[in-house]
């Protein structure tokens, strides 16, 4: 019953990194259609997304047929819930990337407004808290869990000063104004993609400590 | 040499496979994937690349360029094993190579363009004061392009190390420039006494040469221009400051594509400059120096 139980769950994690591997394509892809013009990838970034929904729905199935036929206890539990709850995380990650990947394709048919600089920080400390909440998954490792929740805020930050940034444009020169809104909405997508890999890592820290939070008394199993 | 320490000493990233499971990670693939072969043995490939794209090519074979952790791989797929090799550096050399070659074939363009032109106005044999002008214009265009030749060539050419005074490179580069300066009303002062450099003469004359002119043509005409020398442990390092105003970023400066809207040169004379005080172990930037109301271009050369 237990080899059953472990290999479901195997197939499970493998799946979930399969989907976290996919999104982080998709943003990479997004990322070089914003600040290098490929606006060729934009049709792979949208096909991917495809694979990423299909991805979805298979874990989700995954996911309460591991409840159904094994119902798992404590961690194994937690594991299941993270990996149900965050699925949709992922799957919105997806969905910002094919914003980025559009709203870039758009900006690359004129001049840019500015060099992207904040864009570029943000696409590679997101890539970054990728690979680091993938990392914690398959080592488990719960402070590196910990460490990619607390990168969101710089992603805050560096949102916060492109929007600053961007409405001072608008305000000295309202022909800035088109450009401006849609790098306004490229820097809302980036912002919010680091709000889903929080949510992530964040799970993945309860599955490994049984904490909600840091300080939190560890529950028992 | 037993089979894990000759897997070990490579550099390629290799990692075995055993019935669709991992068996081993040698020592590069373990730096690259942040995981110890104990840990890995027996795990899905996924658990371990956390990568589609590579668990798709165990599975379906061939080759794939990626990148990981921020560096660029070459994967190869064998039966049981993944090969992966770091190309991050050739693909850099590959890029510097085409931006090297997008301002090779702008600047030969255009003295070529000019050349061709002024030798179908010669055809068609205009009058005598026309055509010495014409001559003439077409002798510009071409020192201009065996100026190009010779940037190009100086990177390729043998080292001729040998012990002289800086003093005399300086001189050379006084008499190369002498007509230009005195045109731009620009003074070359020397400000340094009784330094003893080793390196390859022509070599330190193209950096000084490149830095001199970039001065004369960048800086308030007229003006001057002074070169100091200050010895720093086993070299010597040479200035070359002008009466420039402060620049937003003196580093990309030395990037093969820059180049002032107004600069006629090949585009290429601060790459070159770099090139050659690297090869030889020296180091260059630029800064604005305050206390000398100018921009200071610094080289480092072997003291004898």
């Amino acid at each position: 019953m237990r080899e059953a139980l472990e290999r479901d769950l195997r197939t499970l994690r493998a799946d979930f990194i399969r989907m976290i591997s996919q999104v982080s394509e998709q943003l990479n892809l997004a990322g070089g259609v914003l600040l290098e013009g490929k606006i060729e990838s934009v049709t792979q970034v949208h096909e991917i997304d495809r694979s990423v929904d299909e991805l979805e729905i298979r874990l989700e199935g995954e996911c309460l047929r591991v409840i159904a036929l094994h119902q798992p206890v404590a961690k194994d539990l937690r594991l299941v819930a993270a990996v149900l709850k965050s699925l949709s995380d992922l799957e919105r990650v997806g969905d910002y990337a094919v914003h980025v990947a559009d709203d870039g394709r758009l900006l690359a048919a004129e001049p840019p407004l500015k060099r992207y600089v904040n864009f570029g920080l943000m696409l590679t400390k997101l890539k970054t808290m990728l690979e680091l909440a993938s990392r914690a998954f398959t080592e488990q490792d719960a402070v590196v869990a910990r460490a990619v929740a607390e990168m969101d805020s710089e992603i805050d930050d560096l949102y916060e000063q492109t929007q600053r940034e961007l409405v001072t444009y608008m305000l000295e020169d309202p022909r800035t104004i088109t450009k401006a809104l849609a790098l306004l909405r490229v820097g809302r997508a980036l912002q919010r993609i680091g709000d889903h890999i929080e949510n992530l890592a964040d799970r993945l820290g309860y599955w490994l400590t049984g904490a909600r939070v840091p300080n939190d008394p560890p529950e028992e199993g | 040499m037993s089979q894990n320490a000759a897997l070990n000493a490579l550099e390629v990233a290799v990692v075995l496979l055993e019935g669709g499971r991992v068996s081993a990670l040698n020592l590069a693939a373990e730096k690259l994937f942040g995981i110890s072969s104990e840990r890995a043995i027996n795990r899905f490939p996924i658990e371990i690349f956390r990568n589609h794209r590579l668990e798709k090519l165990i599975f379906d074979g061939g080759i794939l360029e990626l990148e990981l952790n921020g560096r660029t791989f070459v994967a190869k797929a064998v039966p049981n094993a993944l090969l992966l090799e770091d190309v991050s550096f050739i693909r850099q050399r590959e890029s510097q190579l085409r931006e090297v070659m997008a301002v090779l074939s702008h600047e030969f363009r255009t003295p070529v363009a000019a050349i061709k032109s002024l030798l179908e106005a010669l055809a068609l044999e205009p009058p005598a004061d026309t055509r010495a002008s014409f001559v003439q214009m077409g002798l510009t265009e071409v020192e201009r392009l065996v100026r190009l030749v010779e940037d190009l060539t100086v990177g390729f050419r043998p080292q001729a190390e040998r012990t002289f005074p800086l003093l005399e490179c300086v001189e050379r580069v006084q008499r190369l420039t002498s007509a230009e300066l005195l045109r731009r009303d620009v003074k070359l002062e020397i400000c340094f006494l009784d330094v003893l450099v080793r390196c390859d003469p022509d070599k330190l004359v193209q950096v000084l040469l490149n830095l001199v002119e970039n001065a004369a043509r960048h800086a308030p005409n007229p003006g001057y221009i002074r070169i100091f020398a200050t010895r720093a442990d086993i070299f010597w390092k040479i200035g070359v400051v002008d009466q420039g105003s402060v620049l937003p970023n003196y580093e990309v400066l030395f990037e093969a594509q820059r180049r002032s809207v107004q600069s006629r040169g090949s585009g290429m004379g601060l790459y070159i400059v770099r090139s050659i005080v690297r090869a030889w172990g020296g180091e260059v930037y630029g800064a604005h120096r305050l206390d000398l109301a100018g921009n200071e271009f610094v080289f480092s050369v072997a003291a004898a």
